[in-house]
């Protein structure tokens, strides 16, 4: 933990396998698998400005999703080392690609944990080397044809565990490959109390 | 070669256990200024003993399980595009 601790504060982000077992893991690709017919474009979020749409994701959430949000709480304080309350959980669906906006997470999201819930995407593109960007000169960044989409540190998902990521803070991608399936992401955000 | 020395806040408990609190640990630590009055409205104590290096002990904070979920939302977020005009 010491190691992920000092990782994450140094860089904005950190990996952390190996938080649960296969049963738990099942039981979030259950969960998000039935939530997907509920889950709807949500009205709160990260926005990025761009000059082309690209299809929106769909939210939703669950009980063992929220039970976990909660029960992760004291990883993420220790991680972060902050007195760390949660704000929202979710799953984000990817249905035919798994692209993401360039972006940071909303103040609710001091510190987000990320997880593979079902399906498969790719290795999340962080970039502490945008750090304190806006939003508008993220999204002027996205619609510029000449930014290298594949730039940034990719991060992938660990199958039982997260990432551990400074959201808020810390500007994040992901390019975008074909994905076939239902592929969902689970992710638990917290916020600094004081 | 790191040329400044390093320090840290040490804590004990009962049993004679050291916590060592390095200064990068304390600055992600610190308060925003405008949370001052409610953290020291949670303080049970407003003694403040004496440590080092300028810091004092102000006492053992205790979050109610009413603030402890008072920023948590069933309503889901998720990125997205913005909308144009």
């Amino acid at each position: 933990m010491r190691a992920a601790q000092r990782a994450l504060a140094a860089e904005g982000f950190v990996c952390v396998p190996g938080l649960w077992g296969r049963e738990l893991a099942d039981g979030l690709a259950a969960e998000a698998s039935a939530c997907r017919p509920h889950a709807r474009i949500p009205a709160n979020g990260p926005r990025t400005p761009v000059t082309a749409r690209r299809r929106g994701t769909p939210a939703a959430n669950g009980p063992l999703l929220a039970r976990l949000h909660l029960g992760l709480t004291g990883t993420a304080r220790a991680l972060s080392g902050r007195l760390l309350v949660p704000t929202f959980a979710a799953y984000g669906y990817y249905e035919g690609d798994d692209a993401v906006y360039l972006h940071t997470d909303t103040a609710q999201c001091d510190l987000t944990l990320l997880t593979t819930a079902c399906g498969e995407v790719g290795p999340l593109h962080v970039h502490p080397e945008l750090a304190g960007r806006t939003m508008a000169e993220l999204g002027s960044l996205e619609s510029d044809p000449s930014w290298d989409r594949a730039s940034g540190t990719p991060v992938r998902y660990p199958a039982t565990g997260i990432v551990a990521l400074a959201g808020h803070r810390i500007p994040h991608h992901r390019p975008g490959r074909p994905a076939p399936g239902l592929n969902a992401v689970a992710a638990l955000c917290y916020r600094a109390l004081y | 070669m790191c040329e400044s020395a390093t320090k840290a806040l040490v804590i004990v408990d009962a049993e004679g256990n050291y916590y060592v609190l390095p200064g990068e640990v304390i600055s992600l630590a610190k308060a925003a200024p405008e949370a001052q009055d409610a953290i020291a409205e949670r303080l049970a104590s407003h003694a403040r003993v004496p440590l080092a290096e300028g810091y004092c002990f102000a006492g053992v904070l205790t979050v109610p399980a009413e603030d402890e979920l008072a920023h948590y939302t069933p309503d889901v977020a998720w990125p997205n595009a913005a909308d144009t005009p």
